[in-house]
């Protein structure tokens, strides 16, 4: 079934294999960034998985974002064990994991420090060094606490 | 790394860079004369977000010793409200039109001296950051141990009362670099050593061994040459009925007093200060016993953070 949607697109991305209910929120990274680059549309939809009950999908029509890049990050750290695959004229043109595709340090509003002290509870942007990419683990630059995602 | 350059971590310390601080403030000990107008026209920020007597007098001292002045200070009452506080990066801002040559933080968040290092151009020095580092503590607490012993190595070690919340224990991080030292925790429970510490301890091949039995003490303090206490930091437990529990048994647990001191040994009683006046982690007749390092300790703070401020702020020793 999954494969007819990925068929669907013609140049693009597909994130598949999304954690449950974290589709609405990678949307919404799409979201920001499209329109901010100007491209659309995005659609998501939740699906039954073999492995884990459900997962959601999300696709990017006309637009491949670089590994690393603002978007990419975010819904690595939202959902690292999503699969992210690049479309070209209706093929698959490469296949990576998503947490393959985190920058070694990313800043991000989407995840907070789990140490309530923290001064990026306060002032300072988030920021996380990526310690081991999977499972995930991130620690906090600022107070250097360190947890799993 | 090399100075001059920012405090924040005792981890970030090698054993050479902490040998080049203290052979610094040694010097300076010895001959405060001599370094009377290494500051001059120099200028530090004393940015005290939350207050800390010992820490501010203190550096406020070793910079007018120097020949420095001070570009800009404040210390805020305890319970400014998060809401009131100015933030970080518009203070440093200030703090560098000010003229400052350098900045001391001390702030209630944790991290907040390295954001500050991240946001100004200018070297900033750790004066304690929320329940995480506080360096120049741990440097002065080296100096110390240093100046007693002569040696930073081949040395046996009690850490007792708070472990958990106690800033002083992150001495740990540095301590456990040098060969041959060995560690005893004695501590309630609740406010054990984090296991942190423990895996950093068995990644260094350190021997350690914990207990929460206090009649452990007199074995501990037979064997150490410094006993370094912590007062019970009562404003880290949960405001909660449970909370307020456990407080009630952890304070008071651990108390080293005279009659548990070994009869003749090369020893020495540590602590940061304040003592906690109601439940003192060392009983009020060690006091007066030669063992008694406390006072001389926190004396030491002095010379060690001039030598500080001559490295990080590049004066006449920075490298
Ligand atoms: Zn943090």
């Amino acid at each position: 079934m999954d494969n007819r949607k990925i068929e669907l697109i013609e140049h693009g991305m597909v994130f598949d294999h999304l954690t449950f209910a974290t589709g609405g929120r990678v949307f919404d990274v799409l979201s920001k960034y499209a329109w901010i680059d100007g491209f659309y549309p995005i659609m998501v939809g939740s699906f039954p998985s073999k492995s884990k009950g459900r997962k959601d999908v999300a696709k990017l029509d006309g637009l491949h974002l670089a590994e690393g890049t603002g978007a990419m990050n975010e819904i690595a750290l939202l959902s690292p064990e999503a699969t992210v695959s690049w479309i070209d004229h209706g093929q698959v043109l490469r296949k990576k994991k998503a947490w393959e595709c985190l920058a070694p340090l990313v800043t991000s509003r989407l995840i907070e420090c789990p140490n309530a002290n923290c001064i990026t509870h306060e002032e300072a942007p988030p920021t996380f060094r990526v310690q081991q990419r999977q499972p995930l683990s991130l620690e906090c630059v600022y107070c250097k606490r360190s947890f799993m995602r | 790394m090399s100075w001059p350059r920012s405090i924040l971590s005792i981890a970030d310390f090698s054993p050479a860079d902490v040998t080049h601080l203290l052979d610094l403030a040694r010097t300076v000990k010895a001959s405060p004369g001599a370094y009377q107008q290494h500051m001059r026209n120099r200028y530090l920020a004393l940015l005290f977000f939350e207050p800390s007597t010992r820490t501010y007098t203190s550096f406020r001292n070793a910079m007018t010793r120097l020949g420095g002045g001070v570009s800009m200070e404040f210390r805020e009452p305890k319970g400014t409200s998060l809401e009131k506080r100015e933030s970080v990066a518009s203070t440093l801002a200030m703090a560098k039109e000010y003229g400052s040559d350098g900045i001391v933080i001390r702030h209630p968040r944790d991290g907040a001296a390295a954001y500050a290092a991240e946001v100004t151009d200018l070297p900033v020095i750790n004066g304690g950051d929320g329940y995480n580092e506080h360096p120049t503590q741990n440097l002065l607490d080296l100096f110390t141990i240093h100046e007693r012993f002569g040696r930073l190595d081949h040395l046996i070690f009690l850490f007792f009362n708070d472990l958990k919340f106690g800033r002083a224990t992150r001495i740990l991080a540095h301590l456990s670099l040098y060969p041959g030292n060995r560690f005893f925790f004695l501590s309630h429970p609740a406010v054990g050593l984090p296991e942190q510490f423990k895996s950093l301890l068995d990644a260094r091949s350190c021997t350690w061994e914990e207990s929460f039995d206090p009649a452990d003490f007199p074995r501990f303090l037979a064997a150490s040459h410094v006993a370094y206490g912590s007062r019970t930091q009562e404003e880290r437990f949960p405001q909660t009925a449970e909370g307020r529990e456990t407080l009630k048994h952890v304070r008071g647990s651990v108390v080293l007093r005279a009659s548990l001191l070994p009869a003749k040994k090369d020893l020495v009683v540590m602590h940061p200060l304040p003592m906690d006046k109601d439940f003192p982690c060392i009983a009020r007749d060690v006091d007066s016993l030669p063992v008694a390092y406390w006072n001389h300790q926190a004396g030491n703070g002095i010379p060690v953070r001039q030598a500080m401020l001559l490295l990080t702020l590049g004066g006449a020793h920075g490298q």
